[in-house]
């Protein structure tokens, strides 16, 4: 396939892909989430309609139907298109456009071939990307979500960027449900993932009664309150999955798990 | 996991926006007693986040919920309110006792929806079919209701009030009402099942439960009682 050419990154890829488990959220963090693009987040548009976002944490995403790493350069799911002997660039199925990501942009993300690691989970992804030719027809239908709690915070961006580019054209109610319904989820899970691993060690130290000697945002929080906003945050995916479901929207796939899973009682490892 | 039901029953009956929809959860009373019970709980909702600004952070302890407790026990007498609408009250913030839990209860309500909406379909006796539906529609009473918009949009300083002590969940009590009627239709049905169906034939609603419970959540379905 051919390369995009006409697009400029507005910036190299900084850093590697964040982890959500490199730096503790300390207390409830209310009004942040993860994926949100703050305001240094800049979007441009690429040849087939597909967006890239440079994130202020240094993330180069793009938002084609195959997930890109920018720290290996390298996509995640292996390319369906044969690729060329000719060009043996071409025939690596995880280089992104080539292996030149800031000259070059491959938005569709079918480049080329021949494939090294095995990444079964991103199947469905590798699946929508056959759609892309297309790309109204995108994924609407098909984003997988993993339990893995970063892939979904993942998926969650590129499902949101996929609407707000218009590429899917899903009707506006089902869309904002959607939309919403990948933002409880991405929230649930992070928040689960913050039970897990309890960097303020709330599960001793400020269980149900917050602890001041705690420091910073640890202090006026506890273990409970936190279950009680995952709990919160359950209560109102679950609406949204009502009205979805009510409405013929399509419900992303690992939605009614996160809607029903039990809140962990402890931390990891206690 | 302890349950917190009192504190967000308290929350949602001090609220104006709910004021006119008490009916719709089971309390039926004159608009005299909602506002002495409205201005009841706002008392204890002050007491409940005492000085937290959010309700994330404030005491959870024991010896607080036992407070709280005491403190509407005092209100639904000082009140007058009705037995009817004590147990009702009582039912709410007691139904943490159910064995299945919340999460579970909600999937088999929403499954059942969606079988005899023909949204999923089921090799079920149409015996079973059947006798669920004709008792569906005296279950559900809330559901078209938009809750969110009466509380997201209400402009009373009270409900602004509480709007904020969930910042990130500003419709959390709307979100709260749905699960009250979510849970009265889950009680009315696994009721119903119990009382109506036939061993044979609610060991096959429960087999369809648990292999469409999977099939949606990935999960097993946990279902530690039998109906």
């Amino acid at each position: 396939m051919q390369l995009a050419s006409n697009s400029v990154l507005s910036q190299p890829p900084l850093a590697a892909m964040p982890q959500l488990s490199e730096k503790p959220r300390l207390g409830f963090a209310t009004k942040k989430t993860a994926w949100n693009p703050g305001p240094n987040v800049c979007n441009f548009t690429v040849t087939l309609g597909l967006q890239v976002v440079v994130s202020e944490n240094g993330v180069r995403e793009t938002y084609s139907a195959r997930y890109y790493n920018p720290l290996t350069g390298r996509f995640l799911s292996r390319d369906p298109e044969d690729g060329s002997k000719r060009d043996p660039k071409s025939l690596h199925k995880y280089l992104y456009a080539g292996g030149e990501p800031v000259n070059a942009t491959d938005p569709s993300g079918r480049a080329e071939l021949v494939a090294t690691a095995e990444l079964d989970f991103w199947q469905a992804v590798k699946d929508a990307a056959l759609a892309t030719a297309t790309a109204a027809a995108i994924s609407c239908a098909y984003f997988k979500v993993s339990s893995a709690v970063h892939l979904m915070v993942q998926y969650s961006q590129s499902f949101n960027q996929l609407f707000s580019t218009g590429l899917c054209s899903y009707g506006s109610e089902c869309e904002q449900l959607v939309k919403d319904i990948y933002r409880y989820m991405n929230t649930i899970s992070q928040r689960i993932d913050d039970l897990l691993i309890d960097w303020c060690d709330l599960y001793n130290k400020a269980y149900d009664v917050p602890n001041p000697s705690l420091p910073g945002g640890c202090a006026g929080t506890t273990w409970v309150g936190h279950q009680q906003q995952v709990l919160g945050w359950q209560q109102g995916l679950r609406n949204l999955l009502k009205e979805a479901e009510r409405k013929g929207c399509l419900i992303p796939p690992g939605a009614w798990d996160l809607a029903t899973r039990p809140i962990p009682s402890q931390p990891r490892g206690n | 996991m302890r349950s917190y039901e009192l504190d967000k029953l308290v929350m949602l009956l001090s609220a104006d926006w709910f004021f006119p929809y008490w009916d719709l959860i089971g309390i039926f009373t004159k608009d005299k007693k909602k506002s002495l019970l409205r201005e009841g709980c706002r008392e204890i909702v002050r007491q409940i986040m005492s000085t937290a600004t959010e309700y994330w952070g404030i005491n959870f302890s024991v010896a607080r919920v036992k407070e709280s407790r005491a403190m509407l026990d005092a209100l639904l007498k000082r009140c007058d309110l009705e037995e009817a609408n004590v147990n009702r009250i009582i039912g709410i913030i007691s139904r943490e006792e159910s064995p299945v839990d919340e999460g579970t209860r909600w999937l088999l309500v929403s499954m059942t929806e969606m079988l005899l909406k023909g949204s999923i379909t089921a090799p079920l006796d149409t015996a079973i079919t059947e006798g669920l539906r004709r008792e569906w529609g005296r279950w559900q009473n809330t559901d078209e209701f938009e809750f969110k918009s009466c509380c997201l949009n209400s402009a009373s300083k009270w409900d602004q009030y509480l709007r904020n002590a969930t910042p990130d969940l500003p419709a959390m009590l709307a979100d709260y009402v749905s699960a009250i009627a979510s849970n009265s239709t889950f009680e009315l049905l696994w009721g119903f099942i119990n009382v109506n169906f036939t061993a044979k034939q609610r060991y096959e609603l429960l087999n369809w439960y648990r292999s469409a419970g999977q099939s949606l959540t990935g999960e097993p379905l946990r279902l530690a009682q039998e109906a």
